[in-house]
């Protein structure tokens, strides 16, 4: 009995409860987050072999300076501002569409988009592979050769390689942003519009003064994530290109390249450098980005 | 500045039929009220004649000329929302100007300032046209949308229960300044309302609806008054009327009323009255619902003659006078309310002797629950007429 009072007197103590409500968080962030931060911040300083560690100062920064690194750098990036281009107007005015009185079937179209999101990864790049193959007899060959154009080698000519990463971005992330701008719309009231076309606004000018302005915390949330998720893609071209060995490095993402440091070359120092440096650019872009849209303006209200 | 016309308008939703059949003539110049409960149907109206909604059937014509197929941007129509539909990221000024820097209506700037500073003082809101409106309460809201209405210059103003929001004070203010504000624009106005007192202090005309139909158009008075059923009446008035299911025996020369009190059948005498006579001998009315507003129950804390023995309810004091519900103990008409000066002191439980007095009653159908006649009906009957006139 006495044990129980104490636990009791434990849970309902309006000192230590709330500390009890968020231990769960508090927890998994020290271990998970906050502790291999820290350790990853270490690690790039240290060269990590086998059994020791040793202190070698900023040695694992020069692989800044490598070719490959730099490359998969630029490839990051451009398929960040590339897919961020495509990702956010597009599922928008799928959205405006499918949220716009006159549409018909619209939950069935809402879940055709949204189905890509729901399969894995592996499986959509195995497929999308054996799609893009190179023999004449690959999905998107005959398809282009009903126009009458030769086979094309997909991937392996850089410029296709980009199409068919892009075109397996629009394919899986189109309907899942379509949803957060369907959420969004739904929020504005429909008396906004009623009194905008009442007052003579077209539609385009009720998109541009009523739908754009008050989706703008949406769009800025979908352009964090996707800025994020740009500079960490990995697992696409990892499935696409069967392993981490685009040729020519054509499809080597950042992530990719922390991936070949740290896992395929046991070189976890470099690859803790990678990760800061890569760490600190998401930081900073994502930083500016939000600061531009004002969200860390303070809000009067 | 336009005469509105709606004819047989329906319009469904699904299975529920919004508007079933709604025919109105609104005058060029009238205030129109449209009056009635919750989910009646007012508001889809508007919609109708500001073109948001189609209706399926039905006309809708702005001086005669037919408008179902116009798109709401070229009726001409300026609407106040009962949620103000205000645009967030815009300040007030730039709310009130959206109309007129729309393509269809473009005005210079000049004019545009000049009209928003006097919409803006009219409303006392000169002071809040820089801020935006979520820096602005519900009422200040409410202006705002009004103001935005105000600087066009439209055939019809649609305003929906513009006036839901405010507090007590700067509504009757505000109900006031409408009623003067559209008398001198010359402005065609149709106002949704579910507040009775707004209904009979802004509306030239008031329309009841119930249920997507029209129940009774008529001016306020007439509406008072003359009730066409047992609904208008309880809807028109505050508090409610008090309705009395009595029996009518007697002859020609002298009808009495009979209906029961606490258990007891009581009797109550008609007073001579040429029009409601002669309607119970023509109808040959046995049974009635008698309708007797709560300022014509008389009410006495000492047995009188002529008066009932009932107990207090409640006793509410509302300011300037107060409300005494009484209980009769009967299941059909179990309380009567009634209209008491305020600061007596009436304990519950209490006996109360009331009296009714039948000289202002209005006699409805048992069955149908529809009006039948009332007393002194040519003089109310005269008094609309010349209402009307006007």
């Amino acid at each position: 009995m006495k044990k129980q009072s104490f636990f009791r007197k434990f849970l309902y103590s309006q000192k230590v409860a709330p500390y009890v409500f968020i231990a769960p968080f508090v927890i998994t962030f020290l271990v998970f987050f906050a502790y291999s931060i820290f350790s990853m911040v270490m690690m790039s300083f240290q060269k990590v072999a086998g059994a020791g560690t040793t202190f070698i100062g900023t040695e694992n920064y020069r692989v800044l300076s490598n070719s490959i690194f730099q490359k998969s750098l630029k490839n990051s990036i451009f398929y960040t501002i590339v897919s961020c281009a495509l990702m956010i107007p597009i599922p928008l005015v799928l959205a405006v569409m499918l949220n716009s009185k006159p549409m018909r079937a619209k939950s069935t179209f809402r879940s055709i988009l949204f189905i890509p999101a729901l399969t894995s990864v592996v499986v959509a790049g195995v497929v999308f592979r054996l799609m893009f193959g190179e023999l004449e007899g690959s999905f998107m060959n005959q398809i282009i050769g009903m126009f009458g154009k030769a086979p094309i080698v997909w991937l392996r000519t850089p410029s296709t390689v980009w199409l068919v990463l892009f075109f397996v971005c629009l394919w899986r992330w189109t309907g899942v942003n379509m949803m957060y701008y369907l959420s969004g719309l739904q929020q504005i009231p429909a008396d906004l519009y009623e009194s905008a076309s009442i007052d003579g606004a077209s539609v385009m000018q009720q998109f541009r003064y009523i739908t754009i302005p008050l989706l703008k915390p949406t769009i800025v949330y979908v352009l964090t994530i996707s800025i994020f998720g740009g500079m960490a893609m990995f697992s696409e071209s990892y499935m696409i290109f069967n392993g981490n060995k685009s040729p020519n490095n054509v499809g080597t993402t950042l992530v990719g390249f922390l991936y070949r440091m740290g896992f395929e070359q046991n070189n976890l120092g470099i690859a803790s450098a990678v990760g800061v440096v890569f760490l600190l650019i998401v930081l900073v872009v994502n930083a500016i980005q939000l600061a531009i849209n004002g969200t860390f303006s303070r809000k009067e209200n | 500045m336009a005469r509105i016309q709606l004819e047989n308008v329906k319009k469904a939703f699904g299975k529920v039929q919004a508007l079933d059949g709604i025919t109105i003539d609104v005058k060029d110049k009238e205030f129109f009220v449209l009056f009635g409960p919750a989910g009646a149907g007012k508001t889809t109206i508007l919609n109708c004649i500001a073109g948001i909604m189609m209706p399926e059937e039905g006309l809708v014509k702005f001086d005669g000329e037919i408008m179902n197929l116009t798109d709401s941007a070229h009726r001409n129509v300026a609407m106040v929302f009962e949620n103000y539909a205000l645009y967030p990221q815009m300040t007030v000024y730039d709310n009130m100007a959206s109309a007129l820097r729309s393509k269809l209506y473009k005005t210079d700037e000049a004019e545009i300032r000049e009209r928003i500073q006097w919409a803006a003082k009219i409303m006392k809101m000169e002071k809040l046209l820089e801020r935006l409106p979520s820096q602005l309460s519900n009422g200040q809201k409410q202006r705002v949308a009004m103001g935005r209405a105000l600087v066009r210059n439209p055939s019809v103003f649609l305003m929906d229960e513009p006036l839901a929001h405010l507090d007590a004070k700067l509504r009757n203010s505000m109900r006031t300044e409408l009623k003067e504000m559209q008398a001198n624009l010359g402005s065609t106005c149709i106002y949704v309302t579910h507040d009775f007192m707004e209904a009979m202090a802004l509306g030239d005309r008031i329309a009841i609806i119930k249920e997507g139909r029209i129940v009774q158009i008529g001016t306020g008075d007439e509406i008072y008054y003359m009730p066409c059923n047992e609904f208008t009446a309880q809807l028109m008035g505050d508090p409610e009327i008090n309705l009395i299911d009595a029996e009518i025996s007697g002859t020609e020369e002298a009808y009495t009323a009979k209906f029961s009190l606490n258990g007891e059948m009581v009797a109550c005498s008609l007073p001579q009255d040429s029009g409601v006579y002669a309607k119970i001998k023509e109808l040959g009315l046995k049974r009635v619902d008698i309708g007797i507003r709560p300022q014509h129950i008389k009410y006495s804390f000492e047995p009188q003659d002529g008066y009932f023995k009932t107990t207090v309810y409640s006793y509410e004091s509302i300011g300037n006078k107060s409300v005494i519900v009484t209980d009769c103990g009967d299941k059909n008409h179990s309380q009567l309310r009634m209209i008491a000066p305020n600061g007596l002191r009436v304990a519950i439980d209490n006996d109360i002797y009331i009296h009714l007095e039948m000289d202002h009653a209005i006699f409805f159908g048992s069955e149908t629950k529809d009006y039948i006649v009332r007393y002194d009906e040519a003089n109310y009957i005269a008094l609309a007429a010349a209402q009307e006139d006007e």
